[in-house]
Order: C-alpha cells, then structure tokens, then sequence
C-alpha cells in the first residue's frame, strides 16, 4: 500500500531561480551593502560571501486582510496589579541614563532588519557588476591562437576510423530504394500476373515459365545492387574552432620608496585584490607578478612586496624596464593577457618620468590589454602624473585614477573598468 | 520477526513481539512499521489511496515552505524571500519544521523529514498517510493540502 521515494538526493536548491529573482528585486539595497562592506573586509579575505541587511520595511508586502475593526475587549495574561479605573503614577524621573524601552539600534530601523548571507559567487557578481575588462572584444580576434576540434556535421570522404555507421547505413537504405523501385514495381506486377495465372483453370505452362523466368531475372537484379557502396560513406567532420586564451597575467607594480608608508601599501594592496577578484571571473589561470621599486626594481613574493623594509629613492622606469624584460622573457603576448596595475604616491625622480612615458608608449602598452595607474596621495600631483596624463589621451588601453582615501578604492576601481563603449572602440 | 501473515480478526489473539524502536530510522524499518500500520488502518476498515511516501531533506522543507506546500509551481521573488527568512528562523532556532506534508492526490504524497527520529516517522505515517488520506478522501474540494506545523502536532 505504499512506496518509499527517497528524494533527498535530488531537486537540491530549488529555490535557486526565486533566490535569483529575490537577489534581482532588492539589487539596489544589496548593493548598496556590498559597497559598504568591501571597505570592511579583510585584506586577505578573497573566498567568503558577505552578509547583507535590507531593511524590513523595504521587503514588507501588502496584504489583504480583516481590519481591526470594532470593539474587543481582551484579557492580557499576566496582569496582577491593574484593574480597569487604576490611574498609573508618572514613573520618576531617573537620574543619568534611562535605558529606556528596548534596546537601541545603531541603524535606526530597529533589531529585525532583514540579514542573510550571500555567497562568493554572487558576492563577486554583485560587486564587479557592470564593470567588463576593457578592450576585450577589440583584442580577441588578434589573439585568437588556441584552438579546439569540434564536430561540424559530415562529408562524404575521410578516414576509416571517423566513419559514422548510422549516417553511412541511411545512405544505403536510401539508395537501395531508389535503385530497386522501378524493378520492385515490375517484379510485383509480374507475381500478380503470376497469381492470376495459377489461380486460372486453365494450365498456360508456357506462359507461366515464362513469367517464372522474367521473375527470377528481375529478383536476381534486385539482389546485385550493392548493399553498401563506397557512395554510401559518411564520415564525421571535425573543425579547429579558434578559442579565445584564458590565460592572463597581472603585473603589480609598486613604489616602495621611503614616501610610501604602510597605510599606502594597504590601500594599494586592496585595489590589487579587487583586481585579481575581477580577472578571477574571466581567466582560469592568472599568474601574478610582483614588482617593487625605489631605485631599483625587483621582482618579489606577495608577502615581501607588502612588507619588506626596504627602502630608498624612487625611479619608476626602472619598475616598467622590469616589467617588460619580464614579458619579453616569460609571457609572449600572443599567448598571454597582460595586465599591469602600478601604484605610487606620485614621487619620482623628476627626470625619470618622461623615461617611464616612453617606456610605457613603445614597449608595455602595444603588449598589454590594460594598464592601469593608481596615485595614493593627499598632497598635490608631480611630474609623473602629468606624463601619464599625456599617454591616457592617447592611449585607451591606458587609465588613471587618484586615490585620496581607503572609501575611494571601490569606486576609482568601479570608475576603471566600468562599461564603456568609447574605450572599446 | 514480527507476525507479518496476521489478519485483521487475529490482531488480539496474537503474542506480539514489539517492533524496533530505536532513534535512527532506516528504510527496512520503515516499511516494517508501515506494514503494521496499514494492518491496523486496514483493521479499522480506512479507506485510502496507495501511499507515495517520501524521505526529503530539511532544505527541501524549506523550499516546500517557500512555495506554500505545493509540489510545483511558478518562480517568483516572494518565495525567494520566504526561503531565506524560513531559512534563518530554522537556523537560529526560533522556529521547528513541519513533520510532514500530505498532498491529497492518488497515490497520495507525502513527505517525511530525514531529520526526524523513527517514532517520528511512525507518528507522521501513522497520522498522515492513513489518518488524513482517509478523512480527507473524496473530498478533494474541501481537503487539498494538510500542513502540520511542528508547534500545533505535538
């Protein structure tokens, strides 16, 4: 009288398209708490989902219902010291701090705002939302340089292992129909001739073997066509598809001289999470290069290139020479996508900057996809501000932004790569 | 192990052995305590559809909350939203799941939690499968869907 299903293996998440839906719906608020919970977060933190408050009153909807109509009189539990005519003394006034009713709330939209968790996946989506890697689709088809083998339909010639026996069978069945179906015709008029003879009263012998004779001529013929024929072969065709690499590399480049201090190197070290989270989504394997500089530019390990003591003058092109060597060397630009982020406090030695200009001009940008210079600094700009200002005109693979304070992080960087038409074309 | 030939007229005349009640349940034990079950319903002659008795998760609870108890259904944001606040009251405990879902169709379905213990289970098939199937047979108009919230049952 009954059957055990177990059905907990399957139909998991299906709440997964009303959760998308729901996420859609209140995208304004969460992002709006996306964007104030990146400034919070820790530096390392590039795996956990994040934790979003809506408040209540923007989900609540409205429903049909009984008012609270007419007069009710009810007995609360619980009262033991009031009866009905009871007048209730003014509560003394409290010296200092009243607590008051309830707790306070720092929000001010009360304790039961409306929290859950989101996951990475749709925390990252949430954050790099309409924000797309420049210069994608103008570069793609330069690079194009792996391919793939995809099946594209059949032909009639190819080699014996490709061939498609259920194509090469059809063909046969077809050609043996239209080969025999004149003969077939002729050979089912000649067995009705037959029949009508044999049924006759008469003996018609001659006739008959005849028939017979014609009959078997025409069933011979029907045999002799091939049951498969060369003609019939069909083989499987491949194509090379051209795919688009998703291999990317992404340069970070930065100043390490004595005018950097560590609250820079923090605020620097975020834009280079953000940046590394937002290649994530589109490249499966990036490579990250460290480069530090003051006089000198070495190429680091992520832990020394944030906190390593060392320190001296600043001469950023030795920084850009690096990196260049580095591509020259290790990432040939046909097979790589190169980013590059560089970040300063705009020190430099004044003669250097129109060095790291030309640098920049004829060696790394005709290179790299996107290359992008934050400056992390209250006081005004110096001279290499002003020549990266002359190749961004020039150059729309080329962006930089100033970053006065941590809260600038996410919107400088939201400003960098937001979606531009201009850019790509 | 138990006396699985018995008919309905021998039930009192029988030496019982009783069945295994320990916590964790398996699906042997709960086709046995079904068989026994539907002796018993049998017994007092309760008519009802052959039962489709199925073991979900407390997350698919969950979602059956979200789209009030209804095996389908169309996609839209408000039962996103009752997911994840259902989701969160369970989480910090404010609030207990369902026992069970019983939709009155033929074969009847009915939904167990795998987190319940086997008297549980026995309590749910006990009581939904032949219990409301059979007050609720031939009367789809009146009787589509039985919840049992946790709080009201017990």
């Amino acid at each position: 009288m009954a059957n055990f299903i177990d059905r907990r293996l399957n139909s998991k998440n299906k709440s997964t398209v009303n959760r998308q839906r729901f996420l859609r719906r209140y995208k304004n608020q969460i992002k709006k708490s996306v964007s104030e919970a990146i400034n919070q977060r820790g530096v390392t933190d590039v795996n956990s989902g994040e934790s979003i408050i809506i408040p209540k009153r923007d989900l609540s909807e409205p429903t049909f219902h009984q008012g609270d109509g007419g007069i009710k009189d009810r007995v609360h539990p619980g009262n033991d010291q009031f009866s009905t005519g009871d007048r209730i003394p003014r509560p003394p006034k409290q010296q200092g701090q009243g607590a008051g009713q309830g707790d306070a709330s720092d929000s001010g939209e009360g304790e039961d705002d409306f929290t859950f968790s989101i996951s990475k996946e749709e925390y990252l989506n949430l954050l790099f939302e309409d924000l797309e890697l420049p210069n994608l689709e103008k570069n793609q088809l330069d690079k194009l340089i792996e391919y793939k083998t995809v099946r594209s339909g059949f032909c009639a010639e190819g080699v014996a292992s490709n061939i498609d026996i259920v194509k090469s069978l059809q063909g046969s069945i077809a050609r043996r129909i239209a080969m025999t179906s004149s003969k077939r015709k002729q050979l089912k008029a000649l067995e009705e001739a037959l029949l009508a003879l044999t049924n006759d009263k008469h003996d018609n012998i001659q006739k008959k073997r005849a028939l017979t004779t014609e009959i078997e001529t025409l069933k011979g013929k029907i045999a002799k066509v091939p049951f498969i024929d060369t003609f019939d072969l069909r083989f499987r065709n491949y194509a090379k598809q051209a795919v688009p690499t998703s291999k990317a590399v992404m340069f970070c480049l930065m100043d390490v001289s004595g005018s950097m201090d560590q609250a820079t190197k923090e605020m620097a070290k975020r834009f280079y999470i953000l940046l590394y989270l937002f290649l994530s989504r589109t490249y499966k394997n990036i490579d990250v290069v460290y480069i530090r500089h003051h006089t000198q530019a070495k190429e680091v390990n992520e832990h020394e290139f944030f906190y390593s003591q060392e320190t001296g003058g600043t001469i950023a092109s030795s920084a850009l020479e690096l990196m260049n060597d580095i591509i020259t060397e290790r990432y040939n630009d046909n097979q790589w996508n190169i980013y590059g982020a560089q970040a300063s406090d705009g020190d430099n030695w004044a003669d250097d900057s129109p060095r790291c200009k030309k640098i920049l001009e004829q060696e790394i940008l005709p290179k790299s996809r996107y290359f992008s210079y934050i400056e992390i600094t209250q006081r005004a700009h110096q001279t290499l501000w002003k020549h990266y200002q002359q190749v961004e005109e020039s150059h729309p693979n080329f962006a930089m932004q100033h970053i006065k304070s941590v809260a600038d992080i996410y919107p400088v960087f939201r400003e960098l790569f937001k979606k531009s038409t201009q850019s790509a074309a | 192990m138990t006396n699985k030939n018995n008919t309905a007229e021998n039930i009192k005349n029988t030496k019982t052995t009783p069945l295994d009640d320990t916590p964790d349940w398996t699906f042997e034990l709960l086709e046995q305590y079904q068989h026994e079950i539907a002796r018993v319903a049998d017994f007092y002659r309760l008519d009802t559809y052959t039962n489709q008795i199925e073991v979900i998760t407390a997350e698919q609870m969950m979602d059956a909350y979200a789209s009030v108890g209804m095996p389908i259904g169309y996609s839209h944001w408000t039962f996103g939203k009752k997911f994840i606040q259902t989701e969160q009251n369970y989480k910090r405990g404010q609030m207990g799941l369902a026992y069970e879902i019983v939709i009155n169709s033929s074969p009847c379905i009915s939904y167990l939690m795998e987190e319940n213990t086997l008297t549980m289970q026995a309590l749910v098939m006990a009581h939904a499968c032949y219990g409301h199937i059979y007050s609720s047979r031939g009367q789809m108009l009146a009787l589509l869907l039985i919840i049992y919230y946790s709080q009201k049952t017990i």
